[in-house]
Parts: C-alpha cells; structure tokens; sequence
C-alpha cells in the first residue's frame, strides 16, 4: 500500500499581522490555492487573499422575498378565501394585521436560507473531512495560531516549493496536508446518495413529526398550550370578576350616557314591524358608491347567517340551530325599505339586533343591496331580455352569480324602470 | 488641514435670502398665522431632532468606546453645535402660543372649557411649556459644552483621562436624551392634537431623529473627504455610517408600524382620530409616499454591501433621508391643522430658508477645532479600522 499524495502544506504563524504580511509573498508565487486559518476573524483577511464576494446574500434576499409572498398569501387565502370570518369588525382581507406574520415569515426563510446556504455553499456538504482536520497543526490552530495552507488546485501541486515559500514567508512550522478519508477513494457518484439521503430524512422526519402531532392533537384535545381554546381569560356567564369591585362582569353605561351618533329609535322590535315599513324610509341614493359600502356591510355581518346569496345557506356549523330566513321569499320581497331597516335595528327572533354595531348609513346601504340580491335572484325571462339587449357577455357568471358590478348595475337600472 | 477652506457658498444666501422674503410675503398676504406657525414648527422640529441626533452618536460613541468611529467623531460634534441655532428658532416658535386662534389648540382662549383639556392644563399651559423648552435647551447645552467643548479641548491638552470622563458623562446624557427627545415629541408635535396620545411617539421621534443625524454625519464625512480633510478614512468606516443609516431606516419603520397597528387594531375613536387626520383629505396619499420614500427606497438601496460604502451613492442617500425625514415631520404636523394638503409658496419658502440656514450652519461649523479629534489616544486605532 502507498502512503496517498500530499494534497496541500500548511504553514503557522505566530500572530494576524505575520500571516495577512505573509499572504501576498506566497500568491505572488501562484502555487496552489491559498487559505487561512483563524482561531478567530482577522479583518483584512478576505481582501488579502482575494476572496471573492459571496452570492449568498442575493440567495437570503431572494428567500426573504420569498416568504414575504407567501405569508401574504396564506394569511390572505385563510382569512378572506378560505374561511373568511370578521375579526374585530375588520374587513376579510385585513392588510395591517398581516404585518406581524410577513416580518417573522420572512425573517424565518431568510435565516433558513443563511444557515443552509452556508453549509452547501461554504461548508460544501456533504464534505465529510477536510485535510486539515486530520492534521497537528489544526490543535494550534484553534488555540492561538495562524495558518496558511497552500492547497492543490487541479492536477498538480509542487510540494517542495510550497514549503519553501511558506517558509520564506516567515512561517515556523510547515506540514503536509494529507486526505482524510484514506481507504476508500472518494467516488463522485456517492456525494449525490449522501445528499438525497440527507434530505430525505430531513423530509421525512418533518412528516413523521407532523403526523405524530395530528394525532396528539386529536386524541388529546385538552391538551396543553392547544387545548382547543378550552381556557380562555374570560368570565362566564354568572362569574365574579374579581377586578371590579361589585363582582359583576359587566358595566352599566353611567346614567344618560348616549353612543356617539346615536338617534333614539322609537320602534319596538316585532310589534312595530309593519309601523317601521310604512314610516321609514331610505335617504340614500342607489348609487355604486352605496351598493359597494352596503355589500360590504352584507357580507360583513350578514353573509354568516343568511349566505353570501341571502338565500338563507348558513357559513355557520349545524350547531347554530336557527335557520336563518331566505331573503328571497315572495314574503320578504314585499317587505318596505323601511321593515328591513327595522329588522337589521332590532333584530328578529334569535336573529341578534344589529342597531348597536352598524351605524344608519350601514344599515341603509345594505338594504339597497339587499334589493340589489332580491333582484338578481329573482330576474324575469323578461327582465333579463331587456336587460342584456346590446349587451354582449364576455365574462363567465360564476357559479355563485357574484359577478360584481355588471350585475348589480344591471340590477340598478332595472329597479329604477317600473 | 485647513478648515478655514470652508466657504458658504453664495447659493446658501440666496436660498435663504428668497426663502425668508417668501415667508414674509406669504405671512403678509395671507395672514395666516396659524399656517406660517405650523411651517416653523416643522423646521424647528427636523433640524432640533438632527442636531439631537449627532449630538447623541457623539455619546454613543464614548457610551461603548467605539474605536472606528473617532476619525469622524467631529463631524457630529461640530453637527450638534446646530442646538444653538435652534435656540432663537425655538423662541420665534414659542410665539405660536399666543394669539387669539394659537397653532396649539390648548393655548386657545377658550381651551378650559373644554373638560379634556381642561384636565390636561396643568401639563399643557404656555408658562410651563416654555419652562420646559428652556429646560430642555439648557440640558442640551450643558451636555454640549461638557461632550463637544471638552473634545476640543482635549485636542489642545491632549488629556487622556478625558475618554473616561465622557463616557460617564455620556451615560448621564442618554439618560437625558431620552426623556428630553419625548419631551420634544410630545409637547411641540403630539400636544398640536392635544386630545390624542400615543406613548410611542417619542421613541418615533427618536428613531428619526437618530435617521437623520447619521445622515447629516455622512454628509459632513463625505464632504470633508472630498476635501482631503480625513485623510484615512477609507471605505469600512463609510460602510459602518451606512450600515447605521439602513438599521435605523428599519426601525423608523418598525416603531411607525407598531404605533399605526395598535391604533388600527383597537379602533378607538380618541386613538385613530389622528390618523383619521392623516388619510383624508389628500393625505392618505402622503402617507403612502412617506411609506416609499422613508423606507421601501431607502431600505433597498441600501441593502447591498456596496451601496454601503460607496460615496456617490451614499451621498445621494444621505440627501435623501434628510429629505424623507422633513417628509416625516410635515406629515407630523401640518395634517393638525385640518386644512387638506397644504403646499405652496408659505411651505416652499420655509423649506428654502430653513435648508438654507441649516447649511449655512453645518458648514460653518466645519470649522470648528481640527478636522480630526487629534489629542484623542484612539485616533490611530480608529484609523486603522477594516472590516
Ligand atoms: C346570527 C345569524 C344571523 C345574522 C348574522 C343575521 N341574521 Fe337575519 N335572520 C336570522 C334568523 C335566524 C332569521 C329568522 C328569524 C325568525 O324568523 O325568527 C333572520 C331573519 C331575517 C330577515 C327576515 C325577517 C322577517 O321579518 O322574517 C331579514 C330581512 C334579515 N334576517 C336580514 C338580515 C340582515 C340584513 C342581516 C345583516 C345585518 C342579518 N339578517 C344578519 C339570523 C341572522
């Protein structure tokens, strides 16, 4: 058996100012490839040997960018696609709260990207032993010297003159770098399988680990800190609060207290029904600006219950047991501007009254958009005809005949004819 | 070295000059007290949270005996010495007080009525505010002649001791600065809506006021540079003044947002009322521009570890900044006024006159003692600075 070539020779030091004044004397001999070893950063290093600068930031910023997009785009298909839901009476697609979340997602990828980058581009793994490792001089090293090492670069490197060089460059102690990984050759055909097997049980553990999770969840639900919001810092009904002084939960408004922008309103709910249609009546115009603010407000507040459609299909789970009405029965067509203002006011049966949360506009505007459904739902042959004469279809109707502004202007003028 | 080589150029006095003669044609015409008041306001408030701002890295610097830093450790002394400029700016602002409708809603006649206000006028009454202006001034002064006059000094005396001194002196100066800074926020900008409060806004005021410090230090750096007046300092001490300008263009941003999500968030009307102020009326528009040019521009040409070191570029950035943080003050306190976006020859004038007498100043002040702090021990390690 032959003792493996020498793949390099490294040379110590005894401090930074010997080994950043020995650098260019050993490149100007352009031996081999040089690097230098530090017990801890010396400034200057990277510029006298020449390194060059590393892609690894447009990678980070690229991974930052990255999960930018994506946290934008979870937060935005969960909140206002998938199951939009109204949070503190934001809209679905609630930009501002989604700060927080972009901030740590792209913090997150970006560090990813740092830390893996760092192992593949400098590190190269899968790069199991570096010569030095194997080495006297890597104790020094990593004690209080410095190294130079002249490593080979291709095919060839001339030992002999590397020594010299090194030597004439001040330094005191000169070795030969072997490889480590002597018995078997290194074959390039295995770095590929070290790699995909690497990832591969990264990979799989992740599933392993989210799997396991899944069913720690499921099989103990009121396990801590999940415990499917069973423990909430909240009083229940018929609970002492222990903050304020009278026990109770709940404070009663001072005396004459009056909600901004409040005007009494003088109709008792159910009773009055019928009074409220004939008295009241729509100030608002029936214009765009109006039927977008009164979609909003529908789909805000109302769509949970009475369906996107207003035809009655609850978002809410079976366990809300009330059936919400469908908006476009003969019944409640016929019902005044004024009797569905009255109803969205004080509310009906286990419908909760929406007087204290929408202001009058709110409420006025959504019943414009209300009618504006009503009629969408409930076009004649007829009206459709007269409606659509000239008018060529370019866009699909969805499937949920939300088709924006064309079929609520389409509606719009059709309601102003008779 | 020769700091007399610091000339005004003549275009500074006639910036002034046509500044200062626009303001006074605007105020006449119009007689809009208020509207010139708001204006000075402004000024007074982007050049005190700069001179501030210098003055505070001069602290900084002794607070964590930062070597690299003393090569340029005059530029920001001869910076602060823009605190005695602002006095008479100070004085002439102290005037918005008076009058029969005063830019400060709480200094109006009619103020105490008001409960809230009424509530508050033990902290907001013209007697006290000046007490506090003049306090404030006097602390800054003291800090100014101990930090910046006793460096000069030690160029003479060659004192090393006085390293020692100034870092103690320094931590007695940041624990002034933060109060007086929010002092600065809350009585001459936050008490222009007196019924709103963030407790935030000082740290706001801070993070622009450090923005804006640094970059004026990169100006005055780059200039003397150009002039051969720093000889050795070289591109790692430039990148640690734009690495310092680009951190600070993230945490503007950071304390901007967190301010504006909480208000957001709760909704109360008392809270969002400002910002109610600022999204109406053609404002809604500056805010987003304030967004783009206080941080997506400055964040992304900053970025790169070039841009950091490279004097064309920092230099324009540097403007820049001083640009987007007279933006900031402007959306700070015009919107109070209620007036929808105001911009004519009145704001034109004053940003004229007030840019005008800021250079005037800063260069001025160039010549101030040696262009290096000379009798610090430091000097040679600081210029030997590499990344
Ligand atoms: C929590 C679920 C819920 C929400 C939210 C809700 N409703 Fe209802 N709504 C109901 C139920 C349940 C009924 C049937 C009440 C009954 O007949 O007892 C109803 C009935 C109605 C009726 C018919 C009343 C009648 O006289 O028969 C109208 C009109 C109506 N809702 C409009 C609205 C509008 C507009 C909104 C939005 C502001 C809204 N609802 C929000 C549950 C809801």
């Amino acid at each position: 058996m032959t003792s493996p070539a020498a793949v390099g020779v490294v040379g110590l030091f005894d401090s930074p100012e010997a080994l950043l004044a020995a650098i260019p004397r050993v490149k100007a001999r352009n031996l081999g490839a040089l690097n230098a070893y530090t017990p801890y950063p010396v400034h200057g290093l990277e510029r006298a040997l020449g390194i060059p600068r590393s892609p690894l930031g447009y990678l980070v910023l690229a991974a930052g960018l990255f999960g930018v997009l994506v946290a934008i785009a979870l937060q935005g298909w969960t909140n206002a696609i998938d199951y939009p839901q109204v949070i503190g009476g934001k809209p679905f697609f609630a930009w501002p709260a989604y700060f927080p979340i972009i901030f740590e997602v792209m913090v997150l990828l970006s560090a990813f990207a740092t830390f893996l980058g760092m192992l593949g581009l400098f590190n190269r793994l899968p790069y199991l032993g570096h010569p030095l490792l194997a080495s006297d001089a890597i104790a020094e090293i990593t004690r209080d010297r410095f190294a130079l090492s002249i490593e080979k670069r291709g095919e060839h490197l001339d030992l002999h003159a590397a020594e010299q060089a090194l030597l004439t460059a001040g330094s005191h102690s000169v070795e030969f770098l072997f490889p480590t990984v002597v018995v078997k050759e290194k074959k390039p055909e295995d770095l590929p399988f070290a790699a995909f097997a690497t990832i591969s049980l990264i990979v799989l553990s992740a599933i392993l680990a989210g799997w396991a999770w899944h069913w720690v969840i499921k099989l103990f639900p009121e396990l801590p800190p999940m415990a499917h919001m069973l423990a909430q810092p909240r009083l229940d009904p018929q609970e002492e609060s222990l903050f304020f002084m009278d026990g109770r939960a709940m404070r009663t408004p001072p005396a004459g207290t009056i909600a901004r922008g409040h005007r009494p309103y003088p109709f008792q709910p159910d009773r009055d029904d019928e009074k409220a249609g004939r008295l009241l009546a729509n100030p608002l115009p029936q214009s765009e600006k109006v039927l977008v603010h009164g979609r909003q407000v529908y789909e805000t507040n109302c769509a949970v219950c009475h369906g996107l459609l207003g035809d009655g299909k609850k978002m809410l789970s079976d366990k809300y047991m009330a059936q919400p009405a469908n908006l476009h029965t003969a019944r409640i067509r016929q019902y005044p501007d004024g009797r569905l203002f009255h109803v969205m006011t004080v509310g009906k049966g286990t419908m909760p009254a929406y007087g204290p949360f929408l202001s009058e506009d709110d409420r006025w505007s959504a019943v414009h958009y209300l009618r504006v459904l009503q009629q969408s739902q409930n076009a004649t042959e007829e009206q459709l005809a007269a409606a659509s004469k000239g008018l060529v279809f370019e866009e699909k109707i969805s499937p949920f005949g939300r088709n924006d502004r064309d079929v609520s202007g389409r509606n719009d003028s059709q309601e102003k004819k008779p | 070295m020769r700091p007399s080589e610091t000339r005004v150029p003549g275009w500074v006095f006639m910036m002034g000059g046509v500044g200062l003669v626009g303001m006074a044609l605007a105020l006449v015409v119009t007689g809009d007290v208020q509207r010139f008041f708001a204006n000075w306001i402004v000024w007074l408030v982007v050049l005190l949270t700069l001179g501030l701002g210098a003055l505070f890295m001069v602290a900084l610097e002794h607070v964590v005996a930062a070597r690299w830093s003393v090569p340029l450790r005059r530029v920001p002394e001869r910076l602060a010495s823009l605190l005695l400029l602002l006095v008479p700016i100070a004085g002439i602002g102290l005037l918005a007080l008076l009058g029969s409708r005063p830019l400060y809603p709480w200094a109006a006649p009619g103020a105490l009525e008001d409960k809230i206000l009424a509530g508050k006028a033990a902290w907001l009454n013209p007697g006290f505010f000046t007490l506090r202006v003049a306090l404030c001034f006097l602390l800054w002064w003291v800090f100014y002649a101990v930090l910046v006059k006793g460096s000069l000094r030690q160029d003479e005396g060659r004192d090393a001791a006085f390293a020692r001194r100034a870092r103690r002196h320094s931590v007695l100066f940041l624990l002034v600065y933060a109060p007086t800074i929010t002092l600065v926020a809350f009585d001459w900008v936050m008490s222009l809506e007196p019924k709103w409060r963030s407790t935030i806004f000082g740290v706001y005021l801070f993070s622009g006021s450090v923005w804006s410090g640094l970059a004026a230090i990169t100006l005055g750096v780059l200039y003397l540079k150009k002039q051969g007046r720093l000889p050795g300092v070289g591109p790692d001490h430039l990148y640690n003044l734009g690495g310092l300008m680009f951190a600070f263009t993230c945490f503007w941003t950071y304390i901007a947002i967190s301010q504006f999500l909480l208000m957001w968030y709760a909704n109360l009307p008392e809270e969002v009322i400002w910002f109610a102020h600022r999204s109406r009326d053609g404002w809604g528009m500056v805010a987003i521009l304030l967004a783009v040019v206080h941080f997506a521009v400055p964040f992304f040409a900053l970025l790169s570890r070039d841009a950091k070191s490279d004097e064309r570029r920092l230099s324009f950035m540097a403007k820049w900044i001083l640009g987007a943080h007279a933006l900031d003050i402007y959306f700070l306190v015009m919107p109070s006024l209620e007036r929808g976006v105001l911009l004519g020859v009145m704001e034109i004038s004053a940003a004229l006159f007030f840019i005008a007498a800021g250079v005037y100043w800063a260069a001025r002040s160039m010549r101030m003692g040696a262009d290096m702090p000379t009798g610090d021990p430091n000097l040679a390690e600081g210029l030997e600075f590499h990344l």
